[in-house]
């Protein structure tokens, strides 16, 4: 059984690491390289804690380990849920696996083991370095750092059992939510609310005009505060923290034993069984076509293009979803910054500094959400060369796909920018008063919140500045969205696509992300610049500067279309 | 480059931003409105001793490295200019850097945190004095673990 084990452990981890020495001195160098690695995080670590006790005087102390250890467990805890939910039951290499000569006992058990061996990989180089610059700065004894080897093999044990628990109820909620976009697009709508009001009631918090130099104490105060309380609330890694600093050492070390010993126990007793008949279902057979087949004849190639394009955004609003959700976000992100802009007292050259921000952080949003044009003949597959050989001008296909991401992401924005002057000032001026008369329990959670929350003040701008900044990102994000296209144009991902019908790890959409980052933070500067130097010519040379980008664009794109689609080949 | 990246560095930006625009962005004449204070005390204690020092008995908030104490403040006039108020803690010792104090003007109240372990094993007192640097008055508060054998003449008026 062992051997099984350690068969299947190393067939899954040959797919993600090099065993095999072919290089003796390379090996020796590539190890030398990672001890190096381990040093040099180690030292910035040390440093940080230094420059800390001269600058920010968080106390680093026990409550602060059992903070970090908590909080970068429970990041541990998230990623390894999401990674098991897909490597246990979804993963490709099931099929396979299951059909080897070994019990499925064995197979969940490896693949728990190659998770473990990940994290255990992972904590070597964030969390023992972190531990040990605690230890130091702390001139904690020999003992503290006999731990620290003891907790590099326990700690990733506690993440990976406690995510192979909550992954099983989590599969079940993920299958059922599976054919219900609409539902799914609604609970991500009531938390993204949920987070945006939060936010807000943090923000208001906030003493208005905000003076950064007098809140440094009470931000350092509050983290010092937040760490104590979190100490007390962090369960099986506040009794590690004890345990290393020396607190009841044998009770803390028998907690942390049995705690790994129950948890062990109920992975193999409750997600052992539930693994291969989650592992072997399949969601696939079960999708129900909601549309009716007819034919619609159409004369206007454009148009018949533009409907296809419609169709396939309603038929499958997750991938709608993915696409444009940064646009989705930007009305709310953009509240909540100009909401702290608006509260410091600024001069002119702040003012203008706040509006250069403004165009970054909105092109910035826009310019990621323009993936939908960088995979836009990708997408395609296997269709596009049935689409390439009808007898028609196909080069209107792309017209029609730029088209649809123009109009969507423009008409997104326009809304952005329309709740953001109209909207959400109405909602809160409304929203936030009912609160204050209605919800006097907020009081106990924040002392004289409702008092504040009443006296809550709007960001204001003059309208003309927000169409200005409208008008920049409008332009530039057209620009984008052909630069996107050509990208590609130039080398569609066509067969990787057929194969695998993922987008993932697409070079397209990480060259256009890449390319509108640059732009955003190009046109961020130059914005802040020319306001700087000149406020009314300022605006109309980046309004310039903008059209010019976008109707470069235009033509490279038109060029870089006739002269390239007829190339274009599975 | 994928779009939770674009997320952190929308966050980066506008942290940064925040501080740029706070610190070259603002108003000049707004970064010395420093006023004088009228009135400084410490509201909230426990006792006084035979000398008429306020006593705070922390016996029963700090058991462990990290518990704090919070002890609120009254000044006069009430303004966003209390960042001038310097709060040193006096311990014997070499134990002064295991105490960590500072001014929260969200609840005007002075923050003490207990970050060395001794200071709490040995009992030890600690003394905060709260100063403010521009009027020059000051205001001092113990930080007591009462023992047998301490003798408090507790302060009827004391809040």
């Amino acid at each position: 059984m062992l051997k099984r084990l350690w068969v299947l452990t190393m067939l899954q981890l040959s797919n993600k690491m090099k065993f095999k020495i072919t290089n003796t001195k390379r090996f020796i160098a590539s190890m030398a390289m990672k001890l190096l690695i381990f040093i040099i995080i180690t030292a910035v670590i040390i440093a940080a804690f230094v420059l800390n006790n001269s600058f920010f005087y968080i106390p680093v102390q026990m409550d602060f380990t059992i903070f970090i250890l908590f909080v970068t467990q429970l990041a541990s805890i998230i990623a390894c849920t999401n990674g098991l939910m897909t490597d246990l039951y979804m993963s490709k290499d099931n099929q396979i696996l299951l059909s080897y000569p070994a019990r499925h006992n064995e197979i969940f058990v490896s693949k728990l083991l190659v998770f473990y061996i990940n994290e255990f990989m992972k904590n070597l180089f964030f969390l023992v370095p972190l531990l040990i610059g605690i230890g130091y700065i702390n001139n904690l004894g020999v003992f503290y750092f006999l731990n620290i080897i003891l907790m590099a093999v326990i700690l990733p044990l506690l993440p990976v059992l406690i995510a192979a628990l909550l992954s099983i109820p989590l599969m079940y909620i993920r299958r059922f939510l599976t054919n219900k976009s609409i539902l799914r697009i609604i609970l991500f709508f009531i938390a993204f609310i949920i987070v945006f009001i939060g936010f807000m009631l943090l923000l208001v918090i906030i003493p208005q005009p905000i003076r950064i130099g007098a809140l440094f104490n009470s931000f350092i105060i509050w983290v010092t505060k937040l760490m104590s309380v979190s100490a007390e609330f962090a369960l099986i890694y506040a009794n590690i923290g004890k345990l290393m600093f020396g607190v009841d050492v044998l009770l803390n070390y028998s907690i942390l034993i049995v705690v790994v010993l129950v948890l062990a126990g109920l992975v193999l007793l409750v997600s052992r069984p539930v693994f291969f008949s989650l592992a072997t279902h399949s969601s696939e057979r079960k999708k129900k076509k909601l549309h009716k087949v007819r034919n619609v004849v159409n004369h206007n190639l454009f148009w018949t293009f533009m409907k296809k394009e419609w169709l396939l955004s309603i038929r499958n609003l997750n991938e709608m979803f993915t696409n444009y959700i940064l646009i989705i976000a930007f009305p709310f992100i953009i509240t909540i910054v100009n909401y702290v802009y608006v509260g410091i007292n600024r001069s002119s050259f702040g003012n203008n500094l706040v509006f250069a921000c403004d165009i970054l952080i909105s092109l910035l949003l826009a310019t990621a959400s323009n993936t939908a044009s960088a995979s836009a003949i990708s997408v395609e597959g296997n269709e596009f060369v049935l689409l390439k050989m009808a007898p028609s001008d196909t080069r209107v296909m792309c017209w029609a796909k730029i088209m649809f991401n123009l109009i969507f992401s423009t008409l997104i924005i326009l809304a952005g920018f329309v709740v953001f002057h109209y909207g959400l000032p109405l909602i809160l001026e409304h929203l936030f008063p009912y609160m204050a008369t209605h919800l006097p329990f907020l009081t106990d959670i924040f002392p004289n919140l409702i008092e504040k929350i009443g006296g809550f003040v709007l960001p204001h701008f003059d309208d003309a500045v927000i169409w200005l900044i409208f008008t920049v990102v409008i332009l530039v994000n057209f620009g984008h969205i052909l630069m996107s296209f050509k990208i590609d144009l130039m080398n569609p991902k066509l067969s990787e696509y057929a194969s695998t019908g993922s987008l993932t790890k697409n070079d397209n959409i990480t060259k256009s992300i890449t390319i509108g980052l640059i732009i955003s933070v190009l046109f961020g500067i130059v914005s802040g610049a020319m306001l700087i130097e000149n406020y009314v010519t300022g605006w109309i040379r980046i309004i310039a500067i903008a059209a010019a980008f976008l109707a470069g664009s235009l033509y490279l794109f038109d060029s870089y279309l006739k002269s390239y689609f007829i190339d274009i080949e599975f | 480059m994928e779009k939770k990246f674009v997320v952190i560095l929308v966050f980066a930006i506008f942290a940064l931003s925040v501080l740029a625009i706070s610190t070259i962005g603002n108003l000049p004449e707004y970064s010395v409105d420093y006023i004088t204070l009228n009135h400084l005390e410490i509201i909230k204690y426990d006792a006084k001793n035979l000398d008429g020092d306020k006593i705070i008995y922390v016996n029963e908030t700090i058991f462990n490295a990290g518990d704090s104490v919070d002890i609120p403040l009254m000044i006069d006039p009430e303004t966003d200019a209390t960042y001038n108020l310097l709060v040193i803690p006096m311990v014997s010792g070499d134990l002064q850097r295991g105490v960590f104090t500072s001014v929260d003007i969200l609840t005007m109240s002075i923050f003490v945190a207990y970050s060395d372990i001794r200071l709490i094993n040995n009992k030890i007192s600690i003394t905060v004095k709260v100063y403010d640097t521009y009027s020059r008055l000051e205001d001092e508060v113990i930080l007591l673990f009462q023992r047998s054998g301490d003798v408090i003449d507790d302060d009827p008026d004391a809040m």
